[in-house]
């Protein structure tokens, strides 16, 4: 079938399997290897990309699915050779370990402080409660949001 | 592009819906969120043939009030329907349970069509359902409409009771304003978690008092229980400890009278060790239930 999206914010035209994972479109069509799969049943939250800026899982996602849709992976973050705020919070707050969640880590923070720019600290733990760290880095990956936070807030002010 | 593996329909109208349906077969499936139906495909738990997705169709979507009710559309996200000022404020039982299904992510893509379809026994919007008077809005492919409760909807005991030519196409509450309701369920962790139990009530208040109090558990037998008694329990009262306590242990003897009463072997496993665990938590699920309801 013929699908029309907006990936990471260009427009695209694809004929595809309608039925096919997004996740294995992703990584093995377009070749974009950012989304990791983890479970693959939605438990653990490393395939999270955003669909019209909410987080979804690509591993329970249909490629169909996307038709009129916006979405964004880790790789449409960074902007003209600049990483995003939450990845430079995530760096330099030692929020990634061995890596492998980071995506999705990011990308839930990224949904929630587009929809909610400054969040209670439960509220940070609510929007990434579906995705595991399991090198247990929660305690350095809730300070990376929250400085992300504070930060736009703070220039913004300015 | 791979050879599909199955034949993918998006119908963006009712002709297109319809032209869609007349193909189905017993093998073919309707896609609503999907965060059930790809774990399904991915266990191989199903034979499929074809996949008609709903997602296109305007008229599945959206929360709106319409006269004295709440027309949920069965592609409306458990997100939507926790994040809706009318279901929040009518409908509080279904808010908090939509509020607390998986997480963020699955709330952003499961819907109320597809939990209630799949009618999995911990499926927190079922108690929900029969508790606030729902009604199933049934599209046929012939393209007449007819309106099912929660009772004649899960009349088989599973499965809805629903034809092949036949859509969930939305779902509508009454809005009682002197009614408020509420939701809990208790599950091995806090946040991403299946209901063990859940309990959900719905009541007037009068002078402070409990009145015409509903009751339903969920997660203890195939469909949900209802608790009549509790009426009595309750009503006429604010829920004194005393009232609390005995509430608990008639829900604790209902949940062992459901293992004894089955002749056939369930279809609803519970292994022993479960039993005796919901027939103590039953009394902290009470608890909770009656203190949430008392919280704005």
């Amino acid at each position: 079938m013929r699908i029309e999206y907006w990936l990471n914010g260009e427009h695209r035209v694809d004929e595809v399997d309608g039925s096919r994972r997004l996740l294995d479109y992703l990584r093995e069509d377009l070749g974009l290897t950012g989304t990791k799969e983890g479970c693959g049943e939605g438990e653990c939250g490393a395939c999270t990309v955003l669909l019209d800026n909410k987080a979804v899982h690509a591993c329970l996602t249909m490629v169909g699915q996307l038709q009129g849709r916006s979405l964004t992976t880790i790789e449409g973050l960074e902007k003209n050779g600049e990483l995003d705020r939450l990845q430079q919070t995530f760096i330099r707050n030692g929020a990634i370990q061995c890596g492998f969640c980071s995506p999705g880590m990011i990308l839930s923070a990224k949904a929630l402080l587009m929809e909610n720019p400054n969040p209670s600290d439960e509220e940070i733990r609510m929007a990434i409660a579906g995705n595991i760290c399991r090198c247990s880095g929660y305690r350095e990956i809730r300070a990376a949001i929250r400085e992300a936070a504070d930060s736009a807030r703070e220039e913004a002010e300015e | 592009m791979r050879e599909p593996r199955w034949e993918y329909l998006q119908p963006a109208d009712r002709e297109e819906l319809f032209a869609a349906m007349a193909q189905m077969t017993e093998d073919s499936v309707f896609l609503a969120g999907g965060t059930d139906l790809l774990c399904e495909i991915r266990e191989a738990k199903i034979k499929i043939d074809r996949i008609v997705s709903l997602g296109l169709l305007k008229e599945f979507s959206g929360i709106r009030l319409e006269g004295d009710g709440i027309r949920i559309g069965s592609m409306a996200t458990h997100g939507e329907i926790a994040a809706d000022p009318s279901v929040r404020r009518y409908l509080r039982a279904l808010a908090e349970a939509c509020a607390h299904v998986g997480s963020k992510q699955i709330r952003n893509k499961g819907t109320i069509g597809g939990n209630l379809m799949n009618a999995s026994p911990a499926g927190d919007m079922i108690p929900c359902f029969f508790l606030l008077h729902g009604k199933a809005e049934i599209l046929s492919s012939d393209g007449t409409t007819r309106f099912a409760e929660a009772g004649e909807f899960y009349r088989g005991g599973g499965a809805p009771a629903m034809e092949r030519n036949e859509v969930l196409a939305a779902v509508h509450f009454p809005v009682v304003p002197e009614r408020d309701s509420f939701f809990v369920k208790l599950g091995s962790r806090t946040e991403v978690t299946i209901a063990q139990i859940s309990a959900c009530m719905s009541a007037k208040k009068k002078d402070g008092m409990f009145e015409d109090v509903e009751f339903y558990l969920g997660s203890v037998d195939r469909t949900p229980l209802p608790v009549p008694e509790a009426a009595a329990i309750l009503g006429g009262s604010l829920g004194t400890v005393e009232e609390r306590n005995r509430l608990s242990e008639l829900l604790s003897k209902r949940i062992q009278e459901i293992q004894a009463k089955r002749k056939r072997p369930p279809r609803l496993k519970i292994r022993e060790s479960e039993r005796h665990y919901k027939e103590r938590a039953v009394k902290g699920v009470v608890y909770d239930l009656l203190d949430g309801f008392d919280r704005p």
